[in-house]
């Protein structure tokens, strides 16, 4: 399977390492050029640098070809403009994404290009709801 | 017409104080309450602080029942997400978004949002300043990629129709005004020396535009 990551972070290089572990080609997209020279090495993923909301970024790592995006960056505009412009190619692959300010969570659907989406925050809160309860 | 603008900056604040003078019913959405200092003491409209995502916010702007709305924030992923969040949740009739990066702004318009470069208008402006000072422009269109410009009939084009200035899709003479009354050219109307045309042209079609004038 190609997958395609959107975002260097933590959330993004652990998915990155695992995917990869698992045999899946893995393209990873990350604007901040200082996160781009501190990302290690790690067999089976490719780092592009740049934005992932620029369509001419996203064919250049290979969105064409792509059949999970996983948009997990830190700003939930950026992350729903990837699924947008994911959407808009005609494999139309399956995006995944983090929302990482739970009041955002409405627009994290299929309307906005959204397959699947978790915040972390509504997460463990439910969590800690579930402790006391 | 009740009016949400998304992004009190400086072209926020302008824009709302624009409107608000011109009777319109404003809300300014910004995250930082600090920004609405912009606005200043005459301005009529609601302030409301918080992110232009939130649906509380949107609906204490009263996006409900609004007619227009556009996000000018510093962010272009914010504007188009802000300005979708208008359109397909809510069904605003006018949306804009100011995108700051022309090669994306035909991207968004592809997802249903009108959008507004101030990158290519302004750079488009400037050059025109710069190279065509002796056309006057009228008017600009998009985000300048067509204009009208004035100029006055030429000895050199006198007696001729306005076939001799046409050029499909480039430039098309779309008012003559003869001894102050204006009008609309018809196939075979005459131009005399004096005559104030006005004139369709695209942009790139300027340079040959002025040759054909002769300026």
């Amino acid at each position: 399977m190609n997958v395609l990551i959107i975002g260097a972070g933590k959330v993004g290089t652990s998915i990155a390492k695992y995917m990869a572990e698992k045999g899946h080609k893995v393209s990873v997209i990350e604007k901040d050029e200082t996160v781009c020279e501190g990302f290690e090495k790690i067999k089976n993923v490719t780092l592009y640098c740049g934005d992932g909301c620029d369509p001419v970024i996203l064919e250049k790592a290979g969105i064409k070809i792509t059949d999970v995006v996983v948009a997990v960056t830190g700003d939930d505009e950026d992350n729903l403009v990837v699924a947008q412009l994911s959407k808009l190619q005609s494999n139309m692959p399956r995006v995944v994404s983090i929302i990482n300010h739970p009041k955002n969570e409405w627009l994290f659907n299929k309307n906005w290009g959204v397959d699947a989406a978790e915040s972390p925050t509504s997460i463990i809160s439910r969590l800690i709801e579930k402790d006391i309860k | 017409m009740q009016i949400i603008i998304m992004g009190c900056g400086r072209v926020g604040s302008e824009l709302a104080n624009l409107l608000s003078m011109e009777g319109h019913k404003v809300s300014i959405i910004d995250i930082n309450p600090k920004a609405f200092i912009r606005l200043g003491k005459s301005f009529k409209g609601t302030s409301v602080t918080g992110s232009g995502f939130d649906k509380e916010v949107l609906e204490k702007a009263g996006i409900e029942h609004a007619d227009a709305f556009t996000s000018v924030t510093q962010g272009d992923n914010r504007n188009i997400v802000g300005a979708l969040i208008a359109k397909r949740e809510y069904g605003v009739p006018i949306v804009i978004a100011r995108i700051y990066d022309p090669l994306r702004a035909h991207v968004y318009n592809k997802l249903g949002i009108t959008t507004i470069s101030p990158t290519t208008w302004g750079a488009n402006k400037i050059k025109e300043l710069i190279c065509h000072s002796d056309v006057l422009s009228q008017a600009s269109f998009g985000n300048g990629e067509v204009e009208i410009l004035e100029a006055e009939v030429s000895s050199n084009l006198a007696g001729f129709t306005c076939d001799k200035i046409n050029v499909p899709g480039e430039i098309m003479v779309v008012s003559i005004t003869k001894l102050g009354r204006a009008f609309i050219p018809v196939v075979g109307t005459i131009m005399d020396q004096g005559d104030l045309l006005h004139i369709a042209v695209a942009s790139s079609s300027i340079p040959q535009l002025k040759r054909i004038l002769g300026i």
